[in-house]
């Protein structure tokens, strides 16, 4: 069993806000992130910066997230200080990206309980922050990173140029260092082939549509912005915003025709789904998610039962390897995460049509 | 199978990216997809984004090849280590590569000008920002009831209001 205050197992013990289960999660859009990067001014961004360096850039981030008021109460740890699981199950969380250099000296990581607002100090820059929200809502998640920005900035000078704004390691994130990013879930385009017209509608506004996961597992999938420069940050939210809704627009239209052309095939294969989930002793990554993502389609269109939508989002970050290994305390080889995830699966499945116990 | 990068690992992951209507597939081992940020779907997008970015990005470090060698004189990263890492070195490698980055930036991001928030966090964005967030759920709002999704219209309609009051505070 874990303990609360034990360490990074602990905090993702709890649930994260964009599983959604105070309200807000959407049957499309899972979850919306806004990330900013930023780097103090006159000090060596870390590629470049030596370990003392690094150690007093972190020094600096980490009083001031102290002192900042929304990431006053978070957890913080040292990169180092973490094992290599805790690292992975950061980013399956999706509080961190994964490769942030958690492992590197003078690394660091601030999360708040709520695991709504995340810091990581000294990945590729000194900072970069995320608000990850629940569904639809890159402005509130704006809002809370913006927020979070002007707190910062009064107490660490940032980097910037009055026409290269905000500068970053990678002159990719430099202006704005921002990316607003949708995680959607897809399925009907994909089954009815109309996936690529939906990136090609989202590339045409400026946005960009990738997969998710490898080979688009899960049918899940991300618009982002493609350029972070000569566009106000409200512009950028805008014009992902446009992007999102149109390419959720099209699931919409697609799942309607699905449930009017082929109902019995679409219920009929995510009551077959929820039969294997609820019942597998082995089940791999990308079978899990394809799996769900069948329950999800029937769930939506009122064809079949299954866990409610904050139980499936959590379910997405639970069953990730590093997750698993938490969850059991000890280091897991390939067939063991394969069946302790269909042993998370079963126990989500089995009890389905049981009320949970809130945060359990 | 073998690694599309290094052609040396055993490849883990397959990795699809959607350009021009066409999906290409490659795959990597774990240390190439790490490097590449494709372990994580929010981050991974930068380098699928139809290629446009990657595309510039490389085209980016092949110019920076075509330059005289120089070094930046604050952390003393060279266009050489930037073009290997596709990383800078400091703030002022912007103003020490500054003749090789402007047009490269405008390669990248399709503009070389900064419009965004200036540095000094005094401003009065957030007015700004709660009215766009006003106009953004009244649209949800509308869309909620044309899809007669009035559960979602009365969630939407509560915290329309809650706003409204938060502005007018
Ligand atoms: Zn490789
Ligand atoms: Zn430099």
């Amino acid at each position: 069993m874990i303990l609360p205050d034990s360490g990074v197992a602990g905090l993702l013990a709890r649930p994260a806000s964009w599983f959604g289960d105070k309200g807000g999660a959407d049957d499309v859009v899972i979850a919306s992130r806004v990330r900013l990067v930023r780097n103090l001014a006159g000090r060596p961004f870390p590629g470049r910066a030596g370990d003392a360096a690094r150690l007093e850039v972190r020094q600096m981030v980490r009083e001031a997230a102290r002192r900042s008021g929304f990431l006053a109460g978070g957890a913080y740890w040292p990169g180092e200080d973490l094992t290599p699981v805790d690292r992975a199950a950061l980013a399956e969380r999706r509080l961190v990206s994964p490769g942030w250099g958690g492992e590197r000296p003078g690394s660091g990581v601030v999360v708040d309980p709520g695991q709504s607002l995340s810091l990581a100090v000294n990945g590729g820059d000194h900072l970069s922050f995320q608000s990850l929200v629940p569904g639809f809502d890159l402005i509130e998640a704006f809002r809370m990173a913006d927020q979070l920005d002007d707190q910062l900035a009064a107490l660490l000078g940032f980097a910037f140029d009055d026409t290269m704004g905000f500068l970053a390691a990678d002159p990719g994130d430099a202006g704005t260092g921002l990316r607003a990013s949708a995680l959607l879930h897809l399925p009907a385009l994909v089954l009815t082939g109309a996936l690529e017209r939906a990136g090609e509608t989202a590339a045409e506004s400026g946005a960009a549509l990738a997969p998710g996961w490898s080979g688009a597992a899960g049918d899940l999938f991300v618009a982002a912005n493609r350029s972070a420069l000569g566009s106000t940050e409200l512009e950028i939210i805008e014009l992902v915003e446009r992007a999102v809704r149109q390419i959720a627009d099209r699931e919409r239209r697609a799942r309607q025709k699905l449930a009017e052309r082929e109902r019995a095939e679409t219920e009929d294969k995510a009551w077959r789904a929820s039969a294997i989930l609820s019942s597998a002793r082995i089940l791999g990554g990308d079978e899990h998610l394809n799996l769900c993502s069948a329950v999800r389609l029937g769930l939506a269109l009122g064809l079949a039962g299954g866990p409610a939508l904050p139980a499936l989002n959590r379910l997405l970050a639970e069953t990730g390897p590093a997750h698993l290994q938490l969850r059991a305390g000890r280091a897991l080889d390939a067939r063991e995460i394969d069946q302790e995830r269909a042993g998370l699966a079963r126990r989500e499945f089995g009890a389905a049509g049981r009320p949970r116990a809130p945060g359990s | 199978m073998l690694c599309d990068n290094c052609k040396k690992n055993q490849s883990t992951i397959r990795y699809t990216e959607i350009r021009g209507g066409a999906s290409h597939t490659r795959n990597l081992c774990e240390d190439c997809a790490r490097s590449a940020g494709f372990a994580d779907p929010l981050e991974r997008t930068v380098l699928s984004l139809g290629g446009a970015v990657s595309d510039a990005i490389r085209c980016l470090r092949e110019r920076a090849q075509e330059q005289p060698a120089g070094q930046c004189p604050a952390c003393g990263c060279a266009v050489a280590d930037f073009r290997r890492t596709g990383r800078l070195g400091c703030p002022e490698c912007y103003r020490a590569f500054a003749t090789i980055l402007g047009p490269m930036l405008v390669k990248v991001h399709g503009a070389g000008r900064h419009l965004g928030k200036p540095a000094a966090p005094a401003r009065s964005g957030a007015a700004l920002l709660d009215g766009r967030r006003c106009q953004a759920l009244r649209r949800r709002l509308d869309e909620a009831v044309e899809r007669e999704e009035f559960e979602l219209a009365a969630r939407l309609r509560d915290k329309l209001r809650e706003l409204e009051q938060e502005v007018a505070a």
